[in-house]
């Protein structure tokens, strides 16, 4: 059911005049690529240099407060560039993307990381007058930092691996895993 | 030195035989390059956004650029390591692009930068060292690296 | 070597590479837009 409506949405943009124009363009296609790729050292570089603050590993004689609030500007910049692009390329390539198992996997990962960051900013807006100064800050700082990191690698990782055809919808796949990529042709043929 | 005899070497080396065979191991490896490429990327935004004054005003610089040269140092030996590997799998390709050959430049270029001059010259206080030269060595070393990630990207493309 | 040495070699560096990678890119421009040139005259 939501796999239908996600493909007839996919296709509905695959309609699209601009869709087939940025896809087909050269150019255009591998720029927007590109600066999704390099803003991340904007947003995900800034989340490494908090999350190592808040690990205890860099930045030991800054208070952790101070990091946070400084760089959080900046990440959110490369954020909102990292989502325009992302959906820039989405709607180059709706079909493929929408049936990707990677892409799938992405958006549940990043769901994931969105929820752990709003609830480590909450445990440290509450609690970090207490252990501001510390060098290495206290066990559930640190487990939310790690699962930060942890989170938005694999984000990245599964973004990455969209690149590889391996489980698109024209390979031989069990029911299971066509599902799974919403492979709703696929599905139909299987009966 | 014959360039081509070495990357003849690399392309039949033991090395190619796993990055060309295990398309996984060349995928997980590639995430890593990834990944290490954008903490390298993070950590010389922080300090070289310092030096110009735009982040982190209110922490000495000194402390940014030792703490994010610590960092640097891990991504970039990652860098190279996965670099090295995946360019095994690709290495006759890899000889005849031009931005393969930009990349290296730059990455070569970058490297005696960051250690014999950004480093050394860093290590004094930053005050006595003229604002102009600091907001100088910024703007040249993010240019160079950005060039350096760009132009890997773009070997994909061309 | 001492730091005033250092920082204009530094200097002088950072602006040849500064400069060296705005042509980088000017003439990757120009190919482009020669492409498009040829393409839609």
């Amino acid at each position: 059911m939501l796999n239908e409506l996600l493909l007839r949405f996919a296709e509905w943009m695959d309609t699209h005049a601009w869709s087939t124009a940025l896809h087909e363009s050269y150019y255009m296609y591998s720029w927007v690529e590109s600066t999704h790729v390099l803003t991340l050292a904007l947003f995900f570089g800034m989340l490494v240099v908090i999350d190592l603050r808040m690990l205890g590993w860099a930045f030991t004689s800054v208070p952790a407060s101070t990091i946070s609030r400084r760089l959080e500007t900046p990440m959110m910049i490369g954020f909102a560039i990292m989502v325009v692009s992302g959906l820039m390329l989405v709607y180059a390539v709706p079909v493929r993307t929408i049936n990707s198992i990677w892409f799938r996997m992405k958006m549940v990962l990043f769901v994931a990381a969105g929820i752990n960051a709003l609830l480590f900013r909450n445990k440290m807006k509450a609690a970090v007058d207490s252990w501001d100064n510390d060098p290495i800050p206290p066990k559930r700082m640190r487990t939310g930092a790690g699962a930060s990191l942890a989170l938005w690698s694999c984000v990245v990782a599964s973004g990455r691996l969209m690149a590889y055809d391996w489980y698109d919808c024209h390979q031989n796949m069990s029911y299971l895993m066509y599902w799974v990529a919403g492979c709703v042709h696929e599905m139909a043929e299987f009966e | 030195m014959d360039v081509f005899a070495f990357f003849q070497w690399l392309d039949t080396s033991w090395l190619a035989s796993i990055s060309k065979a295990y398309g996984g191991v060349f995928a997980v490896v590639q995430i890593f390059h990834l990944l290490a490429m954008l903490m390298l990327g993070g950590m010389v935004l922080a300090g070289d956004l310092r030096l110009l004054g735009v982040l982190l005003k209110d922490v000495p610089s000194e402390v940014v650029i030792e703490n994010t040269q610590k960092w640097f140092n891990v991504a970039l030996v990652v860098l190279l390591l996965s670099g090295i590997f995946m360019s095994s799998a690709v290495a006759i390709k890899l000889y005849y692009n031009s931005f393969f050959w930009a990349k290296m430049a730059s990455l070569a270029f970058g490297i005696f930068f960051v250690y014999t001059i950004r480093r050394p010259l860093l290590r004094y206080d930053h005050s006595t060292i003229n604002p102009w030269t600091l907001r100088l060595i910024a703007v040249a070393s993010m240019t160079t690296w950005f060039v350096v990630a760009a132009s890997g990207r773009w070997i994909g493309f061309s | 070597m001492g730091q005033a040495t250092l920082e204009k070699i530094a200097a002088g560096l950072s602006v040849a590479v500064i400069v060296a990678a705005v042509w980088f890119y000017w003439v990757q421009i120009l190919d482009v837009l020669e492409l498009l040139e040829m393409a839609y005259g």
